[in-house]
């Protein structure tokens, strides 16, 4: 048997796929929508970004927790017939690995261009933790690692993960507000974001303790929304509208050992993006010092800042000199989450910051700038807030973006992309 | 008892030998038989080195505060916490090996600083129902 590639190796398949349109609802809370009519909306504005008619697209997917609309009703609404689609269970963490799903169902010849949605109503009808719905789930033998000691939520689940970092590391609750700091000002120029106004460390530590180490404010909004991308070969991905964000590499639901009770092995203050680095970088063939603008997940404060450690953007146990510093802000180095992310803009499981970096790469961040007769962003680049004459949140000649996803301490997965 | 609000874990067969330890007020725990280590929590085959040969033991009760965590919110915690806000969840390095999820008892939730990370703890069981008795941790 003879071979012209070397399949086995990470690089094969990159820069061969491409985004080529993304879309959302608004940000609210109590859509007054079933996530089938959300889903749908989703869908539609990514396909009206990319100039795409239903009839090229016969790919569709999907992830949730029981709390959405299954792919094959939201395509009959949209007038697409499929030639493959699949929903399956997953949160955070699920959009970076159902791109790299799609990459591979398309690869292998099942179909051709596909749509990746997530849709919930995450405020109004299925939220995080013991109330809702979730509050009368039986518990199970198993269940005594959870529901016995009163734990449903995330919050509880990552909290003592945080604890062990801040005693491993001396790393202050000060230093890790600074996350949300800087992911409110990015917000503020965001005229989607949930909540768009700044905030500051003292706003931070001194709002109300949730689960210590964790104040309100180290915590995400919960909101009703739904998001879609569009993925395709790069053979066709300059059919449509815009510059497409080309697909380097991507890593998905990496996992620590023993993920079943990922705290059995330690350090449990090191979480997957430990090995997810491995992959991803050697996938794209880039490392964290090429990244010039990253998408690390904030369901709270400290995820970003342990992802940001852990994918090598600083030396372990510096993540909290790494997120105070700065860097991560509009203007600097390495900005984050430059939508305000899920601490500000809304709550999509990470889809909404794969769309931001996105719309980063084409140099058509959706700010407050003006557009010309074109259609197109003329960007300031002035980063105060609009009434201080700002109003900007695109970084200047992004060329390679990655995110960071994250399911728990022990499951993650990443995307690395470059402008098309 | 019946005024037990918590939820109560359902013995399975799997943990029953640790169930009904846990009614005489000891900590039993499975152990490899071939690699000789304690696994948490109880499983038919050794995560560690596969062996079927799990034999059970009776440990010390005794553990290590591993990190901890303070719930503060009545709306994020299990039904029938909510009225313990604020209290204390942490993970114990058990005295034999692996790592037990547990509610701290005998600290002060309010006062977060005293609680000592590898800190020593001993474990104790409260009766939710008769045939589930819940294991606890308290600092000696």
């Amino acid at each position: 048997m003879t071979t012209d590639i070397d399949a086995t190796a990470g690089k094969y398949l990159r820069d061969k796929y491409a985004i080529i349109g993304v879309g959302e609802t608004t940000y609210t809370r109590g859509s007054g929508m079933t996530t089938r009519a959300l889903g749908t909306w989703a869908i539609k504005n990514a396909m009206d970004d990319a100039g795409i008619p239903a009839s090229e697209i016969d790919g569709m997917m999907s992830y949730s927790g029981n709390d959405s609309t299954a792919s094959p009703m939201l395509a009959g609404d949209l007038g697409i017939r499929l030639n493959f689609y699949m929903d399956v269970q997953g949160g955070g963490s699920s959009s970076e690995a159902l791109i790299g799903l799609a990459i591979g169902a398309i690869e292998a010849g099942m179909c051709e261009t596909v749509v990746v949605f997530r849709s919930m109503n995450g405020f109004s009808q299925v939220r995080i933790g013991g109330t809702g719905a979730r509050a009368s789930v039986p518990v199970g033998g198993d269940a005594l690692h959870a529901a016995a000691y009163g734990w449903f939520s995330a919050g509880q689940n990552f909290s003592p993960t945080f604890m062990r970092h801040m005693y491993d590391y001396g790393t202050t609750p000060e230093q890790v507000a600074m996350v949300k700091v800087i992911h409110s000002e990015h917000a503020s120029n965001n005229p989607k974001a949930y909540y768009k106004q700044r905030v500051t460390v003292e706003d931070v530590v001194n709002s109300r303790m949730i689960c210590k180490p964790l104040h309100l404010l180290d915590c995400c909004v919960e909101t009703d929304n739904a998001t879609a991308l569009i993925v395709t070969s790069v053979d066709k991905a300059y059919d449509y509208a815009n510059t497409p964000a080309r697909i380097l590499g991507v890593a998905g639901r990496v996992c620590k050992p023993r993920i079943d009770m990922h705290f059995q092995h330690g350090p449990i203050s090191t979480v997957a993006g430990h090995y997810i680095k491995d992959i991803i970088y050697r996938n794209a063939g880039v490392g964290p010092e090429d990244i010039q603008c990253t998408g690390a997940y904030d369901a709270f404060t400290f995820t970003s800042m342990l992802q940001l450690e852990d994918y090598g953007f600083c030396e372990k146990g510096e993540g909290g000199d790494y997120v105070s510093s700065g860097i991560m802000r509009l203007g600097g180095e390495r900005p984050n989450n430059t939508s305000g992310g899920h601490l500000c803009e809304g709550y999509t499981h990470g889809m909404n910051m794969i769309i931001e970096n996105v719309r980063q790469l084409r140099g058509q961040v959706d700010d407050y700038c003006p557009v010309d007769g074109n259609g197109n962003k003329q960007h300031t680049f002035n980063y105060a807030e609009p009434a201080a004459g700002g109003g900007c949140r695109q970084v200047p000649d992004v060329e390679i973006t990655q995110n960071l996803g994250w399911a728990m301490p022990g499951t993650g997965s990443s995307l690395i992309m470059r402008k098309g | 008892m019946a005024d037990y609000t918590k939820p109560i874990p359902s013995p399975d067969p799997v943990s029953q030998p640790f169930w009904d330890g846990a009614k005489e007020g000891k900590l039993m725990l499975p152990r490899c038989d071939d690699c000789n280590r304690v696994h948490w929590y109880p499983r038919v085959i050794c995560p560690f080195c596969h062996s079927m040969n799990i034999e059970w033991v009776e440990a010390t009760g005794r553990g290590t505060i591993h990190t901890f965590a303070v719930q503060h919110n009545k709306g994020l915690v299990a039904r029938g916490w909510g009225d313990e806000v604020p209290y204390v969840t942490a993970y114990i390095d058990l005295a034999e090996g692996d790592r037990m999820l547990t509610v701290l008892k005998g600290v002060d939730p309010n006062d977060p600083d005293s609680i000592q990370i590898g800190g020593a703890v001993q474990i104790e069981f409260e009766e939710a129902s008769d045939d589930v008795h819940i294991p606890f941790w308290r600092p000696v």
